[in-house]
């Protein structure tokens, strides 16, 4: 449990990026769920109207911020997401996003509870 | 890469591009309406045509999925003429479609294209543009290229343009003057009735004595004063160029003195075991380095910002490639730390922009990617690379990579 929980949210990784300070880190992981927020929308919007190139650059953009916070598992979807979204499959890439979508409930819920 | 949408508008616009993905002419749209304001984009749709009929711009561009449908719509737009005043029309392309831009422009369907995707020449564009808008419209309605679109160069190269420029445009002026002169002739001579009596070979001998004769003389004696004066300027220019080399052959000699006489005293002081005046031997460097951050995710570039400010950097930060290069032209950084994919410019166009602007040539540049594909870095590192960060990495990589780049 201790170590899927890891995954959804590293702490580790932020550490080593900015150092110990938890208070910025906390301000960084509140952006991080704005961010992906509104990331999300941007992809969903892009599955609507089939704009696969819309949907791999979004991903890709959220992959730099979730990579950064410790979102390993987040960053991982998101990776597989710019893959799948080059292939043009529909299909695929609404499984892909309903993962997605979950994992950063995941990541939030971390936050929020463990706050 | 984030998107953004880039719709440009003017209600009298002498530039229009015709566009179908709002993501895919950002670039280009961007560099267009640095260099005039009287631009605009506008979507193709069932209201594209009236639009054109009706503002009739001096130059329009395509940049629709592909050449084929360029080719489809530019037609219908001319055939029903919809489009029919003079204009200069360019067809925005990729990189894999050139050849058929080419085929189109040969053929005289386009006046010229452009590839966009992607965007590697600015300045082509740019000069497309001011051609373009040239040919349609008089000097009082364009002004031209202003001075700040122009890269800083020095002074006195700037000044040779502008005077090679001129003793060009007075040699066209000449020419133009003489062909005024001959036909001037010719009426004459038609008029004085002379043609029955004098031979065509005649005439040419009297056109070429009275009138070419003298024209010739004076467009020699043109040039010749032209080309004194640029050789007379490149002279100077060398004749500066040795005086400053011996000025600094003389400065490095009573430097290399100096540092002998410092390791002198600094060896006999060593053997009198004084280590105080060790530091005035090595001074060290006061100067703060200034990084540049270019990263388009803001979060991450936040990230980078303050692990390089806790340790006394002086950094600045750019959304992507082209905000970079500006802030390059107004200030000089001693390292740039720059991202792949970004909107507007990505940082292999980006490293290559700023590999031509004045002292950008020696900037250092470490890559920021997530990119594990080899070959992308191995060509970004074909521009300068210096070193690279795997992102996210750790603050001690970072600043790692970074200090073994300044020092």
């Amino acid at each position: 449990m201790n170590e899927i929980k890891r995954q959804i949210l590293n702490r580790s990784v932020m550490i080593a990026l900015i150092g110990d300070d938890e208070q910025m880190a906390r301000h960084f992981e509140i952006e991080f769920l704005k961010q992906a927020k509104a990331s999300l929308a941007i992809i969903i919007e892009n599955f609507n109207s089939e704009n696969y190139v819309g949907i791999k650059e979004e991903a890709h953009y959220l992959k730099t911020s979730a990579s950064a916070v410790g979102a390993e598992i987040t960053a991982n979807l998101l990776q597989e997401l710019e893959g799948i979204a080059l292939q043009n499959d529909k299909a695929k890439c609404k499984q892909q996003i309903k993962s997605l979508h979950q994992s950063v409930s995941q990541v939030y819920e971390v936050i929020r509870n463990e706050g | 890469m984030k998107a953004k949408h880039a719709e440009l508008a003017s209600r009298h616009p002498k530039v229009v591009m015709v566009y179908e993905n709002a993501d895919d002419i950002a670039g280009a749209a961007t560099i267009i309406s640095e260099q005039i304001d009287e631009y605009r984009t506008i979507i193709l749709n069932d209201k594209t045509a009236k639009f054109l009929t009706t503002t009739k711009p001096a130059v329009i561009l395509f940049a629709l999925e592909d050449i084929t449908k360029a080719i489809h719509i530019y037609s219908q737009l001319v055939e029903e003429e919809q489009v029919n005043h003079p204009h200069y029309s360019i067809v925005m392309c990729s990189n894999r479609e050139s050849g058929l831009a080419f085929r189109c422009c040969i053929k005289g369907l386009f006046d010229n294209y452009f590839v966009y995707q992607p965007l590697y020449e600015k300045f082509r564009l740019k000069i497309m543009i001011h051609n373009g808008i040239r040919r349609g419209l008089s000097n009082d309605q364009y002004l031209g290229v202003q001075k700040e679109n122009f890269d800083e160069i020095d002074e006195k190269l700037a000044e040779l343009i502008d005077q090679s420029a001129e003793c060009k445009q007075k040699l066209l002026n000449r020419i133009e003057a003489s062909k005024d002169e001959i036909l001037k002739a010719t009426d004459e001579i038609e008029t004085k009735e002379f043609v029955p009596q004098v031979s065509p070979k005649e005439i040419m001998g009297v056109i070429n004595e009275e009138h070419v004769k003298p024209l010739l003389a004076s467009l020699e004696q043109d040039i010749k004063s032209g080309l004194d004066t640029l050789v007379e300027q490149l002279v100077a220019q060398k004749i500066a160029q040795q005086a400053h080399d011996k000025q600094i052959k003389a400065i490095s000699k009573v430097k290399l003195g100096k540092v002998e006489d410092v390791i002198n005293v600094a060896a006999k002081q060593e053997k009198d075991k004084t280590p105080t005046v060790e530091s005035k031997a090595v001074p060290k460097k006061s100067k703060i380095p200034k990084v540049l951050i270019v990263e388009d995710n803001l979060m991450y570039r936040d990230m980078l910002v303050n692990v390089l400010r806790k340790e006394k950097y002086d950094v600045e930060e750019a959304e992507d490639g082209l905000k970079a290069i500006q802030k390059i032209k107004k200030d000089s950084f001693d390292l740039i730390l720059m991202d792949l994919y970004m909107p507007k410019l990505d940082g292999i166009n980006a490293t290559k922009q700023i590999r031509l602007v004045n002292g950008g040539k020696k900037i250092p540049i470490i890559a920021l990617t997530g990119n594990k594909d080899k070959t992308i870095v191995r060509k970004w590192a074909s521009f300068g690379l210096k070193g690279y960060i795997v992102k996210p990495s750790t603050k001690q990589e970072i600043l790692d990579t970074v200090n073994k780049v300044l020092n």
